[in-house]
């Protein structure tokens, strides 16, 4: 759940410039949601995924995830918790590096970068089958750089790469499972210390088990040994609780129409398969309508419509527009 | 003639001990993206450091080592002024360098100090004869160029290697790029100072003022390499290897400069001339050869 509570953002604040972005905004999102923003120009909404990421501070008012406040954390600490796409193709990835080099950057997000190399065996076939998936044939191009991609190619390689991170390690599942489940703190660790211990336990049973078994080979040991931890691992997994959340800044607004509607059927399709709260900022209402489960529309600094489940699948462009002038003819008087 | 030939191999320990100075910078220059102009001071704070050990003593590979230090404390400066107090990359470069001078003239507490009588590595030294000593610089360099290859192969050199490219993708994907500047850029002068300890055993004197135009001739080196390298090979060893190359080319069109003239006195003038040229070579064929190929192309189609 991510929540943005009374925030206030002024720029260029005691000035004859002085602009307010935002003005006491609230809201909140439920995991698994994927919500489209619509606004006019300096409506708020950039400064408010800027503010999401890390990238802006508020003047008042915070971020919270799962009820924690995020609003203190640094852009590159917050990171794990955020993928962003931004407008600007070029943005989102490094235009000097290697398109498997980008790959592996996003993949290390969240985790310790050590001086191991930066890529191994395992993660390459793993990433070549990734960009597979986008059907751009970027499988064969994977020590191209990235800058003399297209830049429907670059948007598309930024969304696989929004949906990399690396894998959190045990202790940070846990930890992270305390700081960010909803109720009792205490009673969270406990639940997730038992599991934990529960699940090594009879990990660590099972493998007795192998070493006292005869007639096995070295390899048939290994590869049970092997397929334990999986299952080990994957138990451990079930309590990660911090999924990434996409934030999407017109991703598709410097893209041609067909290169527009590819990626933005990429993101649907990576958004359902790895069920991603995602916010997404569109000038076009169509595509506002069509995708996602909720709407929000910025006016001014303010939220002035939120409409989801069955009201919004029933909105027309016309509706929409409808609400604009009716903002504009209100904010006039 | 036979006098011109007769200084190449000190021409080529020149260029391979500039050329190590000129990797120093590229990772500034070309991996952060960031012209680093410390280095001027940094070069004379590692051959001043490395001087003044060695009178009183130090054998050289610790002198050597104290000298790299020395240079990361220089980009550590720099860093700081760029990453937590604002200062943009140039100022901030300039400053230290300023900073430098008198830091330099402290160490060494006099503006040149002789060490050719303290020689430890006996074979840098010019007066034992100029050709044993390019296997000892090439091997340096070669032992440098190896060991950033890994580095910036790691996952950690990666992510500076990102900083550099796009900061702001670096942040969202949760990079520290102030960490990855000031480990850059310490690397950078630590190696620049490096060169700088190396030229001044390899002299056998150390100056305050021998930093004086380093970055000029870092810089190109660097281009130099990347006009010839660029279409052979883009990995980033080669490209190294090139930057050295670079080096090594750059003094041996100044030495031509300098035998052919004979006017010491005009020697800064020509070397920005000749870094000029080079830098503007890249320029002149793409805008002014390509386009000129170009409009002759077009006239050509519309007859």
């Amino acid at each position: 759940m991510l929540s943005f509570k009374n925030v206030t953002k002024v720029f260029y604040q005691g000035t004859s410039d002085q602009k307010v972005a935002l003005d006491n905004v609230s809201f909140t999102i439920n995991d698994g949601e994927f919500v489209t923003i619509i606004g006019g120009n300096g409506s708020g909404k950039t400064t408010t995924l800027n503010i999401l990421a890390g990238t802006l501070n508020p003047d008042r008012g915070g971020v919270l995830l799962n009820n924690v406040d995020i609003t203190n954390m640094r852009e590159d600490q917050r990171a794990k918790y955020f993928a962003r796409v931004f407008q600007d193709p070029q943005k989102g990835t490094a235009g000097n590096m290697q398109v498997i080099e980008n790959l592996a950057i996003a993949g290390t997000k969240g985790g310790k970068r050590g001086f191991s190399w930066y890529i191994n065996k395992n993660k390459k076939a793993e990433y070549a089958e990734l960009l597979k998936s986008l059907g751009l044939g970027l499988e064969t191009r994977m020590t191209t750089k990235a800058g003399v991609l297209s830049g429907g190619q670059r948007q598309a390689l930024t969304l696989l790469m929004a949906t990399l991170r690396a894998e959190p390690t045990h202790k940070q599942i846990i930890k992270d499972y305390v700081t960010f489940s909803m109720g009792d703190k205490e009673k969270a660790r406990e639940e997730v210390t038992s599991a934990y211990n529960n699940a090594f336990i009879e990990y660590k049973g099972k493998i007795k088990e192998i070493s006292k078994q005869k007639g096995l080979g070295f390899k048939e040991k290994r590869n049970l040994k092997k397929q334990y931890y999986k299952e080990f691992d994957e138990k451990v997994r079930k309590y990660d609780l911090t999924k990434q959340i996409l934030l999407l800044d017109e991703h598709t607004a410097a893209l041609d129409p067909k290169t527009a509607r590819k990626v933005l059927e990429l993101t649907e399709k990576i958004v359902r398969e790895n069920q991603m709260t995602t916010l997404m900022i569109t000038h076009n209402m169509k595509d506002a309508i069509t995708y996602g489960d909720r709407l929000i529309m910025f006016y001014e600094g303010h939220i002035i419509h939120d409409i989801s489940g069955d009201e919004k699948k029933k909105l027309t462009v016309e509706q929409l527009l409808k609400m604009f002038d009716e903002a504009e003819r209100n904010s006039v008087k | 003639m036979a006098g011109f030939f007769s200084t190449l191999p000190s021409v080529l320990d020149q260029g391979i001990i500039w050329g190590i100075m000129a990797i120093g910078v590229f990772i500034t220059f070309r991996i952060l993206d960031f012209a680093d102009l410390t280095v001027d001071g940094s070069f004379a704070t590692g051959g001043c450091t490395y001087a003044i050990l060695l009178s009183v003593g130090f054998p050289a590979a610790p002198a050597f080592l104290i000298a790299f230090l020395a240079g990361t404390l220089a980009g550590l400066i720099t860093a700081l002024l760029h990453c937590y107090l604002g200062i943009p990359g140039i100022l901030a470069g300039i400053l230290t360098q300023l900073m430098l001078w008198s830091i330099n003239l402290k160490i060494l507490g006099r503006a040149i100090l002789n060490v050719a009588n303290r020689d430890s590595l006996i074979s840098l030294n010019m007066s034992s004869g100029v050709y044993t000593t390019i296997p000892i610089v090439l091997g340096i360099a070669l032992a440098i160029i190896i060991l950033l290859y890994w580095f910036f192969g790691t996952k950690f050199g990666s992510s500076i290697r990102s900083t550099g490219s796009n900061p702001d993708m670096s942040k969202a994907n949760g990079i520290n790029i102030n960490s990855r500047k000031i480990v850059a850029l310490m690397l950078s002068n630590g190696i620049v100072a490096l060169g700088g300890a190396i030229l001044a055993q390899f002299q056998g004197s150390a100056e305050i003022n021998m930093g004086r135009g380093a970055i000029v001739i870092g810089l190109a080196a660097i281009i130099i390499g990347s006009t010839i390298g660029a279409k052979l090979s883009k990995n980033f060893a080669v490209s190294l290897l090139f930057v050295l190359a670079g080096g090594i080319i750059y003094f041996f069109v100044y030495q031509l400069i300098v035998f052919f003239t004979n006017e010491p006195e005009l020697l800064k003038m020509l070397s920005a001339i000749v870094v000029a040229i080079f830098l503007a070579i890249p320029y002149i064929k793409n805008v002014y050869i390509k386009n000129a190929k170009a409009k002759r192309q077009r006239a050509k189609e519309m007859e």
